[in-house]
């Protein structure tokens, strides 16, 4: 066992490093992409990274927090949790209860101070999930063991769709599915799941028919290129003029107010500008480390509790590098969806740090 | 441990995981290194704006490289939207001195494009204007250079030049027709700027430099030019005619020495005009009947092809022929009587032109029309030329073969007219008329092509092209052509008076009056050709009223020309309709007694008995009676002088 024990904490401080290696360039390339926009609309070049650093260093705290807390506490309140971020996002819809920030009512706080409850509610219905998977494991062959956990899930994303967040509910989502896969669950389940996932898209598709124009304008950006295709096209005008060096650091032309907000989901678009196909492929390989990491955490956890939950957290992040990667190189529709460590964002970035320390909490058998 | 399903299932997971991740690194090396010169040129259209600099216009010469259209310089107002803070206020500004609403120049401000101009208010602005806005010192506001077309001969060459538009786009005449080498070609201003418009200072902006336009030299000579407007203009205004139209065209190349018409227009201001006149370049667009001026090309098929002797055979005028039931007259009461075929000539004789008919048959005359160039254009180098009207083979009978050998019934253009009548006395040869010469390279002036001469065919052999010149030198110095006689040169052409057609109807009294001729015959240099359309206050007669016009048109290019007077020619012959010309004798130092004349009057001026000085001088040519200005004084002041 000890064996098992040195090799997981080698693991754990392997993903420890790699992670902090992410945020110190996502850091940088905050400010690099985001001071023209920062000096325009806050007279300030610094405005995003002092705030972003201010981020980061919170979300470092919390990464060690949360290396502390033992997670079999957090198993035994896991209904009380549930039961909090389930209020949370009520309130949020409540009108001037919930903070309305670009167009979606996500927010909760007073003063500096705000969280998104979504954020607690991904965390939350991770950890039920994990405790429901490996405390019912035998009894995961059929779907019928999975009604009240379903439940649950359906409703906290019908809530967070109400805000509206679909990127979010996507994440969190997909991050349940991935869970699923790894029961005992039989696979055409999946099957199923996935012709469900299409009418689910359809519907939402017939809800906010924008989001269709989003999805054809994908396939030929250039058919609408000041409308629905402006974004693909822009991410494109800045990755394809790199080459393989990029133009150089600080060189970007696109972060001269051609890319909207260029430090939050098209920050990967920058990086490939300045930096080039080498630069975005040393971003791809750290990902690709992580996550190996991660996989191996995963692996060798000593109980299939951590095992759900690590695969969790690592499905909610990995789930949003992959979207918001493949929405910058035009393989996904845009969507919304940040990059993970990288990308300018308070909240997201603190509770991704907060749950990377939880998973990566030292164990001593 | 963890379950053994479960670690499957996560490894496999893993692998979709790494297969997503080598998804995503193919699609950017894709992106970045396949796409990259095809995305690159269009993010860098993006990413650049351009600033246009105006390239000068290719100027067009005459021959003599005399300036027909020139550029000046100027400036014309442009602003970057984005630059200019404050854009009421400099709307304002703008409005007032450019004297257009400020709502006008506020919209063009506040368009979300790079940069906007404002239309033809500010475009070519004249110096106090440009120097007022300078001294305004507006952010974002630019004064480029710019080019104002000019045109000193202003109404002159208007129909032939045409005009530019705003941005100096050819519009009308040569100007639109050698659009393409006129133009240059715009330089830009390229420069890299943010998505709002502003300027990056880091980044080097790159200077295209305009390219100045070819130049054209023209066939045109400006002297004969001058000279053939002044007469259009003289009769234009004398006659109160609807419209005159001339043309004067080498008949040994097809080259256009003049060519005008009138009404004309201002093309320095063109914008003032109804635009109906923009396109009247009379001799090439509008096509007409040709009457009598006709006959020399039917009476040279004739002794081409053998049918008549003009010295020898004879026809017997009675003053009307019938053709398929229908009389054709003499324009002389009972006809001329017998006549050789050079006097049916001589006298226009209508009756006689239909035994030439006859005599030639339909094919021969059909062949003839032909071979003239009188069923196509003619392929000069300007736009808009009209072809004509002729009868089909199908339905050129006998009453429309009679009428045509008189130039009747059908449709011409003054220049096939010009052409086919230099085939005649030019050796034969029918040559494609051209009024492009040369182009010239802008800076250098050098000559990048040269219009060759081009010939179209041999219509009529040297023998009948020589016959022709005595023939028609006949006409001038014998018959209907009297009025076009030029002392000291020899002339040969053609009258023509043609009933005007209005909506296909004939309309009594009104007539186009003709006169085509070339001169000197014995080597002719220029063939001339004068209409006068619904001349009022004249002799309806083409020999009448262009004769005398003809005349001074020949005069005076022949002596522009320099060309040497000629003898020999064929005997003039006086008719009461002609004053007789005399040379003034020297009288300078004779006595007062000693002055006589039978030709001319005196009149004295001075005291004294010895002649100091005469007006005019000796060796000029007066007509009959004309009046001698003689100035009287004593011996020692002509010595003195």
């Amino acid at each position: 066992m000890g064996e098992y024990m040195d090799k997981i904490n080698q693991y754990k401080k392997n993903a420890m490093i790699i992670t902090f290696i992410i945020l110190a360039i996502g850091v940088f390339m905050v400010y690099d992409a985001s001071y023209i926009w920062s000096e325009f609309k806050y007279g300030d070049r610094f405005y995003y990274l002092k705030r972003q650093m201010i981020f980061a260093l919170i979300g470092i705290i919390l990464f060690f927090i949360g290396k502390k807390i033992s997670l079999s506490f957090l198993k035994k309140h896991i209904n009380l949790l549930l039961l909090i971020s389930f209020l949370m996002l009520g309130m949020v819809l409540i009108p001037h209860v919930g903070l309305i920030r670009g167009g979606s009512s996500s927010w909760l706080g007073v003063g500096p101070i705000s969280i998104q409850p979504s954020e607690l509610f991904k965390i939350s219905l991770i950890l039920y999930f994990a405790k429901f998977l490996s405390t019912h494991y035998k009894d995961t062959m059929k779907i019928k063991s999975f009604i009240l956990p379903i439940f649950l899930c359906i409703f906290g994303i019908f809530l967070i769709m109400l805000q509206p967040d679909f990127g979010t509910s996507m994440v969190i989502l997909s991050a349940i599915i991935i869970m699923m896969f790894t029961s005992r669950l039989k696979i055409r389940y999946f099957v199923i799941a996935f012709f469900i996932l299409l009418l689910f898209i359809g519907i939402l598709i017939i809800l906010a028919p924008y989001r269709a124009e989003r999805i054809t304008s994908f396939i030929d950006p250039f058919k609408d290129p000041l409308g629905s295709g402006f974004q693909m096209i822009q991410s494109l005008f800045s990755v394809s003029p790199g080459g393989f060096i990029g133009l150089g650091i600080d060189q970007s032309i696109q972060k001269y107010f051609y890319l909207p907000e260029p430090q939050t989901d098209f920050i990967f678009a920058i990086i490939v500008e300045e930096f080039g196909l080498l630069g975005g492929t040393i971003i791809l390989v750290l990902y690709a480390l992580l996550f190996y990491e991660c996989f191996q955490i995963i692996r060798y956890s000593k109980d299939e509790f951590n095992a759900y939950f690590s695969l969790g957290i690592l499905s909610l992040f990995l789930v949003q590098v992959l979207i918001n990667l493949g929405v910058v190189v035009s393989i996904l529709p845009v969507t919304g969806i940040t990059l993970p460590l990288i990308s300018y964002g308070g909240s997201s970035l603190c509770v991704l740090l907060f749950s990377l320390g939880l998973m990566l909490h030292k164990e001593n058998s | 441990m963890i379950k053994k399903t479960m670690a499957k299932r996560i490894l496999f997971l893993f692998i979709i995981v790494l297969i997503m991740l080598f998804t995503l690194e193919g699609k950017l090396i894709y992106s970045t290194l396949f796409l990259h010169q095809e995305i690159l040129s269009l993010a860098d259209d993006q990413h650049m704006r351009s600033f246009p600099l105006k390239a000068p216009r290719g100027l067009i010469y005459d021959r003599n490289l005399s300036v027909l259209a020139e550029n000046s310089p100027c400036l014309s107002l442009y602003a970057i939207p984005y630059q200019v803070k404050d854009k009421e206020k400099t709307a304002n500004l703008l409005a007032n001195i450019l004297n257009v609403k400020e709502d006008f120049i506020l919209e063009r401000l506040n368009q979300r494009s790079s940069m906007v101009h404002f239309s033809t208010y500010g475009m070519k602005l004249d110096y106090e204007t440009s120097l007022k806005i300078e001294h305004l010192y507006l952010e974002g506001i630019y004064l480029v250079s710019d080019y104002q077309r000019i045109y000193p001969y202003k109404t002159y060459l208007a129909p032939l030049l045409g005009f530019v538009g705003s941005d100096n786009q050819g519009l009308a005449g040569l100007e639109s027709k050698y659009e393409n080498y006129l133009k240059g070609k715009k330089g830009y201003l390229n420069y890299y700027t943010d998505a709002k418009g502003g300027l990056f200072k880091e980044m080097e902006s790159e200077i295209i430099n305009p390219m100045e336009g070819i130049s054209l030299s023209l066939t045109l000579d400006l002297g004969l030019q001058n000279i053939l407007e002044r007469e259009l203009e003289y009769a234009y205004d004398t006659y109160e005619a609807e419209e005159t139209s001339g043309i004067i065209i080498d008949p040994r190349n097809g080259e256009i020495l003049a060519i005008a018409n009138r009404p004309t227009y201002d093309n320095n201001e063109y914008q003032k005009y109804d635009p109906s006149i923009y396109n009247k370049l009379l001799p090439i667009n509008n096509s007409f009947e040709p009457g009598s001026t006709f006959k020399a090309m039917t009476f040279a098929a004739a002794i081409e092809e053998k049918k008549i002797d003009m010295l020898s055979d004879t026809y017997y005028d009675k003053g009307y022929e019938v053709v398929s039931g229908t009389r054709i007259s003499s324009w002389k009461k009972g006809g001329h009587g017998l006549q050789t075929f050079l006097e049916v000539l001589e006298n226009s004789s209508n009756p006689g032109f239909v035994e030439i008919a006859r005599r030639l048959g339909k094919d021969k005359l059909y062949e003839y029309v032909q071979k003239f160039g009188f069923l196509d254009k003619t392929g000069i180098d300007i736009s808009g030329e009209n072809k004509g009207l002729f009868f089909s083979y199908d339905k050129f009978n006998e009453l429309e073969q009679a009428t045509t050998a008189f130039g009747q019934g059908i449709s011409v253009t003054a220049i096939q007219l010009v052409s086919a009548f230099s085939s005649l006395i030019n050796g034969g040869i029918l040559y494609r008329p051209h009024v492009v010469k040369a182009l010239i390279s802008p800076g250098l002036k050098e000559v990048i092509e040269e219009k060759k001469p081009e010939a179209i065919r041999r219509v009529v052999s040297k023998e009948t092209s020589d016959k022709m010149r005595y023939a028609l030198e006949c006409v001038v110095s014998k018959g209907t052509g009297r009025k076009a006689y030029v002392e000291g040169y020899r002339v040969g052409g053609k009258t023509g008076t043609s009933q005007l057609a209005y909506d296909g109807n004939y309309v009594d009294g009104k007539y186009l009056l003709s006169f085509i001729a070339g001169a000197p015959m014995n080597d002719p240099r220029l063939v001339c050709y004068v209409s006068i359309k619904n001349a009022k206050h004249t002799v309806q007669y083409g020999g009448t009223t262009v004769g005398p016009i003809i005349s001074r048109i020949i005069h005076d290019s022949l002596s522009y020309l320099n060309v040497p007077h000629q003898d020999g020619g064929v005997e003039r012959i006086y008719t009461w309709m002609d004053q007789k010309v005399y040379p003034v004798e020297n009288y300078i130092g004779k006595n007062k007694k000693e002055i006589k004349s039978s030709h001319f009057t005196f009149v004295f001026k001075g005291n004294g008995n010895k002649v100091i000085d005469q007006i005019p001088r000796v060796g000029t040519l007066l007509e009959e009676n004309s009046c001698i200005l003689i100035e009287l004084g004593e011996q020692d002041e002509l010595k003195s002088n």
